[in-house]
């Protein structure tokens, strides 16, 4: 057979031949074509579909990734910063306080008669003898006096007319209205004042407990109040020969007139005039007791956390400075204590 | 604002488009995360973290090829990440191996469905099948792509992808039926 025939006839036989796929390969295919069919059922359906994701994912990712802010690890670091300041604001408020007297029981005060509170001065019934007040001019009381100014203890006699809210004074033979008015009538702290010997003003027609007389006269505590009590007649016991060195400058004896006076801040004092020979101790009387606030002492420890300069007498409430200023025999001497 | 100046912006730090380019992609990556992860909170956090390295990783683009397809790299590898510390995938590879399991009808279902119903059928499916059928069906990888990220063998892949269509298929058929 010649050769263009053999090729005619395969072209012949097969060319238009359909061979029908076996049965397992007609399965595969169909499941191919099936998951096609599927995978595309899910590229179309879910590929351009999109979700919304929450607001918070994209605060997150700003604030921990993108611009990632000291400040919010801040709060954790300012939490131990803020207590430590307040932890050591509160040690030193309480340090200082309790060194200043505030929390000093009333008993120990020098100025307060015994068995009797401080705040006498308001009463009608004046106690019989006021533990601040001097009202014996004798001689050991004067060197008493020189004592007190060298030592630059508070020491006030108030005429009635320094009234003021700034001046606190008071004088022993001041008039009963005066002495209602201002209750207060010493001033020092009641720490030293135990230290020192008895006060001559402590001649009282009872005998008094050491710690509580003349000691403690011109020393008391700011907070406390005493009053010495105002007596309408001039002061006639004598101090005790044994006591002649009181430090406080609670006692006059001479008929020179000693004139303290302690004010909040660091104005010079007005002259007073005091007709009086008797000389009693004197504290700035608090028209309420300063309280610690907490708007305060938080603002103080922010300062503290942030360097800025902290007042303790913002956070205490308390006059920044005191000015005691002790006017004898043409004398004046003045102190500015800053807290 | 065109693409290449949208990235140019990012990679100067401007906020704004950092924010535009979170909106340009985010749904359709949350959407990318949710077929891999059951959970939402789980998905958003990949997504969370996608991001991240979508702007951290941003001045390695070379702009050669698809920026989305870039991003949707970097987001399906998180997702695989999440997907590990979430869900133990290893075990899902071992189950569902009975003959039971295999298609036994033909998915007739069309392109009727929803998206969040194709998106829950496809979280119906367990992990290893849900895993290899979005990696080759949705994403486009081969099986030894898949058996590299996901660390099994490329017959494993195969037969899983198998597994997987077969339920769906199946699933599907209920769900059209019913």
């Amino acid at each position: 057979m010649a050769s263009d025939n053999l090729d005619d006839l395969f072209r012949q036989q097969l060319g238009q031949h359909a061979t029908p796929p076996s049965p397992e390969l007609a399965r595969r295919l169909a499941e191919l074509a099936e998951a096609e069919r599927l995978d595309a059922l899910f590229r179309t359906g879910l590929g351009s579909h999109a979700s919304q994701p929450r607001r918070a994912v994209w605060e997150r990712l700003e604030d921990e990734h993108l611009r990632p802010q000291p400040r919010r690890r801040r709060p954790a670091v300012a939490w131990w910063q803020l207590s430590a300041a307040a932890v050591l604001l509160l040690t030193l408020l309480a340090g200082g306080l309790w060194r200043g007297g505030y929390w000093q029981p009333a008993g120990g005060l020098a100025s307060q008669p015994t068995g009797t509170e401080s705040a006498g001065a308001g009463r009608s019934t004046p106690a019989p003898v006021a533990a601040g007040v001097t009202r014996n001019p004798q001689p050991a009381t004067n060197s008493l006096a020189q004592d007190t100014t060298k030592q630059g203890l508070a020491q006030a006699a108030i005429s009635p007319s320094k009234k003021n809210q700034e001046i606190i004074s008071r004088q022993a033979t001041g008039t009963p209205a005066s002495s209602s008015s201002n209750p207060i009538a010493t001033t020092t702290r009641p720490r030293r004042a135990a230290t020192v010997p008895q006060a001559a003003g402590s001649s009282q027609p009872k005998p008094r407990p050491l710690d509580a007389a003349a000691g403690q006269l011109a020393t008391t505590g700011r907070r406390n109040s005493p009053a010495s009590q105002p007596t309408p007649t001039p002061p006639t016991v004598p101090a005790p020969a044994e006591r002649p060195s009181l430090p406080v400058a609670a006692m006059t004896s001479a008929p020179e007139i000693i004139e303290v006076e302690v004010r909040r801040g660091n104005a010079p004092a007005s002259p007073a005039t005091v007709s009086a020979p008797v000389v009693a101790a004197v504290e700035p009387a608090p028209a309420r007791r300063p309280r610690l606030r907490l708007g305060s002492l938080l603002r103080q420890a922010d300062h503290l956390v942030h360097g800025e300069p902290v007042s303790l007498a913002e956070a205490t409430g308390l006059a920044e400075t005191v000015t005691v200023q002790a006017r004898f025999g043409g004398r004046t001497l003045s102190k500015t204590i800053q807290l | 604002m065109t693409e290449p100046d949208l990235i140019a912006a990012c990679l100067r730090g401007d906020p704004r488009a950092q924010r535009q380019l979170y909106n340009q992609f985010a749904g359709l990556m949350l959407t990318l995360c949710r077929r891999y992860l059951k959970r939402p909170e789980d998905a958003e956090e990949a997504l969370l973290l996608g991001f991240a390295k979508v702007f951290q990783a941003l001045p390695t683009f070379r702009q050669e090829g698809s920026f989305e397809g870039w991003v949707r790299r970097i987001m399906v590898n998180q997702a695989l990440m999440e997907l590990r510390r979430r869900e133990p995938l290893h075990l899902s590879f071992e189950d569902f191996a009975q003959p039971e399991n295999l298609a036994a009808t033909p998915a007739t279902a069309d392109t009727q469905l929803q998206a969040d119903e194709l998106l829950a059928l496809l979280q119906s499916l367990p992990t290893g099948y849900r895993t290899v059928f979005n990696l080759y069906a949705l994403e486009g990888y081969s099986h030894p792509e898949i058996a590299e990220a996901l660390g099994i063998t490329e017959g494993t892949s195969k037969s899983q992808l198998s597994k997987a269509r077969a339920m769906l298929q199946r699933r599907l058929h209920v769900v059209m039926s019913a």
